[in-house]
């Protein structure tokens, strides 16, 4: 259900005073990632890992991760330090009952130190929420929903096998705003099989209307081995072409940002203070740790992931408190890479010494790829900071491919 | 002390290619006990990784054998392997003069083929004893009555006799040993006359020079002796001599009728060329063997490092296995679009991907190949004549007489019902009737004088296609004939792009144009840019297309902090640039480059 598009965006909400630089310079402060592997039903274009709700095993799940959480939350590379941000993700979190999702929150707060105002962030889907469950949330101590709208055209949420209609995702928005939530994001696709530019200029209407605090944006991305890419490969499916799909990102950009949100990520929009915590973290190349079956960890120069499937998981954390599968070591010229090509999101960019060293050059004019990319408007030079130009944003992967 | 010449039996294996040749000689080598079967590792002969991969011998080589039949004497059976494809034919026809006798594999489903027959007459111009032997009896739809028949009527040679085996499963390989023993004659010469040695290969080893292959055929060589090698005029004390069991083996000296090595601190394999007669330099021979030729290069690529920091590594690589394998050529060239690089010459469009292969895998680099010419000649306006092996170095139009290619004689062998459309494939190829002939079991060989340069185009793939692959082809060079031939030049965002400039005939030359533009299109990534790409006859732009800017390369989501899995997409896509050369601002793939030889003439 609330599957995924919208993982990208686990963030909470940094809000008010956003510096994008502290975080890098508080080496103490650290994100963590809790999956929840669990959904209602599957859409079309979900490749995360999420399986569908199995209550008995779900309660053993939820024991693996208090048991993690405790595990982890001694080890030395997390003592002492602090928690900027958590983000539950799925799978659909919201599909648990509230006081089970405040049981691992609680277990977290007594586990790990959390910095003032760290903020909480849940992924809800439309049709899994009501009053009183929103409202024990929020005294549970949750502060910023994440929901998974896409669209709001019944046919195309039907169309890629969302469980929830556009009239659910409006009522649902209406509750969190009564239960006191009022750090909201949503998550909007284009490129939808079917969609036209109508369709997607009601959508963005619609949610300027409902005024969301942030939202995120994807254009549709058929993975491998999801049932919409089978769909695709045996024929034509009606995605729109690229050059419309160009079109609804440009229209996105111009209404969001006219009504008032700040386009500060490739992908991502928020009104002043709103920006996403946890996805900075990910974007500044900051250290986090994933909890829960296949959660991705960043901590001390090294990636690791832990077991995906829910029962093995739960079998690794009965049997030795961790559940890693696998994982790699990040080499110096790795990280930089890394850092090139998540800060290059942000369309603040980097800061130009970051940049050079990124590229190992000591000046810019070294590098004919980035000196090119300059000259030719993909990339500018702001405030001593290296960022992708307007022209450049829906190319950003090839700019970064190109760079590195 | 010399060998009994009775005693010996030097043979060849010819066959078509894929028809068990080499699977055949393992077999051999087993039952004679040169490897005990746990040391083999299949085909022993091929020794670089490349050969056993494509299921070709590249280089041949010569392995000695005992042989003890049941209570009777022991005999030395030397067995020399000959590359397989047309490319190499010249090593064939050297292996096969060192030899008594060879045995013919005829594959029992496929027949007779057009190599076999090629292969065949080369063995009968040098009057070896030929043994039928019919392999892969095992196949379930082995034909061994039509095979038979083939032989016979196609090959003029007595299938009665024929040895029925299969390599694979290992049955037969007594009856084809016992049939080299009793059926192919000794050696003959004396040990006592001036020594008279075949070189039919040569390889080289970093620590003791190159390693000459030979045959004896008079005399002895034995280390301290000074040589003389006839064609090439250099002399050499030889420090060892020896046999291939398969390993080297050194031995006191080696006689008339012999196979083996000999090591005489020889820096280059330019010296030791394939054909030559070795002699003693104090008591020459009288006369050397008839048949030595110089190999000369046919077809011509630019071969350029995509990092031009590779330049000079590739220069020592190629200087490196040109020690191993002279009948490639290269010299330095400039192009506009590539930088430096070099002009290599090769003996065919097989030779010409073994040498890139071998250069990226033996040395780490990684090269763009320019499509394969040939070479032209070009008679000048003021009576001077030029060879051309690029493109790109065409006098203009104005300077130009007339302009000469290459033609090769064709022999196709093919079932008769594909008779159409291969007539059909040699004239749109321009190619010359010569003959066509039917043979048992409607089969038909047939006969075309072709352009060399439309072989090595597309005309092997065009045939196989035309006859659902039943169709095999042999060519030798005939002569330079006069040909209608112009240039046509490639154009990315209106810079002519050396490297892509090709020679086609006039009356092809716009629709050639028209489809290579066509061609580049689909082969060219879209790029940050529109990409417009033009095909021009000399400065007359005569066709357009163009590659649309990319509009959207973007990763929506992070994958929830999977940030390994959006390193790793970056990087395919990484790695799917490196195969591609910078010319201006515009990325070509190494594709791109050969699509010349994509391009198909309707």
């Amino acid at each position: 259900m609330n599957t995924m598009s919208n993982v990208e965006c686990r963030m909470s909400n940094w809000n008010l005073s956003f510096d994008p630089q502290s975080a890098i310079h508080n080496p103490q402060s650290f994100g963590l990632y809790i999956h929840i592997p669990y959904c209602l039903s599957r859409c079309h274009y979900c490749d995360f890992n999420s399986y569908r709700l199995d209550s008995d095993q779900a309660e053993q799940y939820l024991q693996a991760l208090a048991r993690e959480i405790t595990v982890r939350a001694s080890s030395d590379a997390i003592r002492h330090r602090r928690v900027c941000s958590v983000f539950f993700g799925g799978g659909t979190p919201s599909i648990l009952l509230a006081p089970q999702l405040n049981g691992v929150l609680d277990r977290c707060r007594a586990a790990f130190t959390f910095e003032t105002g760290a903020e909480v962030t849940l992924e809800v889907n439309p049709g899994t929420v009501d009053l009183p469950k929103l409202q024990a949330l929020m005294e549970g101590g949750v502060t910023r929903l994440s929901v998974g709208v896409q669209a709001v055209q019944d046919r195309l949420l039907q169309r890629i096998g969302r469980a929830h209609t556009a009239h659910e995702a409006e009522r649902a928005f209406r509750l969190m705003r009564e239960a006191g939530f009022s750090n909201i994001n949503l998550d909007l696709m284009f490129g939808l099989p079917g969609q036209s530019v109508d369709d997607w200029a009601e959508t963005l209407d619609w949610a300027i209307r409902v005024g969301p605090e942030h939202l995120s944006v994807y254009g549709l991305i058929l993975e491998e081995g999801t049932p919409l890419d089978r769909e695709r490969r045996n024929g034509d499916i009606g995605l729109p072409d690229e050059e419309t799909e160009a079109a609804m990102y440009r229209m996105a950009k111009d209404r969001l940002r006219e009504a008032g949100f700040e386009h500060y990520e490739i992908s991502n929009f928020a009104r002043p203070g709103f920006r996403c915590r946890h996805n900075l973290v990910y974007w500044q190349h900051q250290e986090y740790l994933g909890i829960g079956a296949g959660a991705h960890s960043f901590l001390a120069g090294r990636r690791f992931s832990n077991e995906l499937l829910p029962a093995r998981y739960v079998s690794a954390i009965a049997g030795r408190g961790t559940a890693v599968a696998c994982g790699e070591e990040l080499s110096d010229e790795m990280l930089r890479a890394e850092r090139l090509m998540l800060g290059l999101r942000l369309l603040d960019g980097l800061e130009l010494q970051t940049f050079k060293n990124a590229l190992g050059v000591d000046d810019l004019a070294a590098s004919d790829r980035a000196t090119r990319l300059l000259d030719d408007g993909f990339l500018r030079l702001q405030d001593g900071r290296v960022q992708i130009a307007e022209r450049g944003l829906l190319v950003a992967n090839e700019l970064i491919v190109q760079l590195l | 002390m010399a060998i009994n010449l009775q005693q010996i039996r030097n043979f060849s294996i010819i066959a078509h290619i894929d028809h068990g040749k080499s699977t055949l000689a393992d077999r051999i080598l087993e039952a004679t006990g040169a490897l005990a079967p746990r040391e083999m590792e299949a085909q022993v002969l091929d020794r670089m990784d490349l050969e056993r991969e494509r299921g070709i011998t590249i280089k041949a080589k010569a392995v000695r054998l005992h042989y003890k039949r049941q209570g009777a004497q022991e005999y030395i059976l030397n067995l020399i392997d000959t590359p397989g494809h047309v490319d190499f034919s010249y090593e064939v026809s050297r292996s096969l003069s060192a030899c008594e006798g060879a045995l013919l594999v005829v594959d029992a489903v496929q027949g007779v083929e057009a190599q076999t027959l090629a292969n065949v007459h080369l063995a009968m111009e040098h009057d070896l004893a030929i043994i039928p032997v019919i392999n892969k009896i095992d196949l379930p739809n082995a034909d061994i009555a039509r095979v038979k028949a083939q032989i016979e009527e196609t090959l003029a040679i007595d299938a009665s006799e024929a040895i029925l085996c299969s390599a694979k499963q290992g049955i037969g390989t007594e009856e084809v040993i016992e049939a080299v023993v009793k059926r192919i004659p000794p050696p003959k010469g004396s040990a006592h006359a001036p020594l008279k040695a075949l070189i039919f290969d040569s390889s080289f080893d970093p620590y003791q020079g190159v390693i000459v292959y030979v045959r004896l055929y008079e005399g002895q060589v034995r280390p301290g002796m000074r040589i003389l090698l006839m064609g090439t005029g250099a002399a050499f004390e030889v420090l060892q001599v020896g046999v291939f069991v398969p390993q080297m083996r050194p031995a006191d000296l080696l006689s008339a009728g012999e196979v083996g090595y000999i090591i005489a601190g020889i820096k280059d394999v330019r010296y030791t060329r394939v054909g030559d007669t070795m002699t003693a330099e104090d008591r020459p021979t009288a006369e050397p063997l008839p048949g030595f030729k110089e190999v000369r290069p046919m077809v011509f690529a630019g071969l350029y490092p995509i990092e031009s920091e590779q330049y000079l590594e590739f220069k020592e690589a190629l200087e490196k296995l040109q020690l191993n394998d002279f009948s490639f050529s290269f010299e330095p060239e400039t192009s506009v679009a590539l930088g430096f690089g070099f002009r290599c010459g090769f003996l065919g469009l097989l030779h010409m991907e073994i040498i890139q292969e071998r250069l990226e895998r033996e040395f780490d680099l990684t090269l763009i190949t320019t499509a394969p010419t040939v070479v032209y000649r070009v008679v000048k306006r003021d009576g001077t004549v030029v060879e051309v092996d690029n493109p790109s170095d065409l006098p203009t139009s104005q300077a130009i007489e007339r302009i000469e290619e290459p033609y090769i004689k064709a022999s196709i062998m093919a079932p008769g019902e594909y008779v159409g459309p291969i007539f059909a494939l040699c004239q749109e190829k321009r190619g010359i009737q010569r003959g066509v002939e039917y043979m048992e079991g409607g089969r038909i060989v047939i006969t075309y004088d072709l352009p060399l340069n439309e072989i090595v185009m597309d005309f092997y793939d065009r045939l196989k296609s035309a006859t659902r692959g039943y169709a095999s082809l042999d060519y030798e060079f005939v002569d330079y004939r006069e040909g209608h031939l112009v240039k046509l030049d490639i154009l990315v965002n209106n810079e002519q792009v050396d490297a892509l400039s090709c020679i086609v005939p006039k009356e092809q030359s716009y629709l050639r144009g028209r489809m290579l533009v066509e061609r580049m299109r689909e082969l060219i990534p879209r790029q940050l840019f529109e990409v417009v790409i033009q095909a021009a006859l000399g400065g007359k732009v005569i066709a357009r297309d163009s590659v649309r800017p990319l509009r959207k390369n973007v990763t929506a989501k992070c994958y929830g902090g999977d940030i390994t899995r959006k390193r790793k997409l970056l990087e395919r896509q990484k790695e799917g640039k490196r195969r591609m050369k910078q010319v201006g601002r515009v990325e070509i793939p190494q594709e791109a480059f050969m699509a010349v030889l994509k391009v198909r003439t309707p």
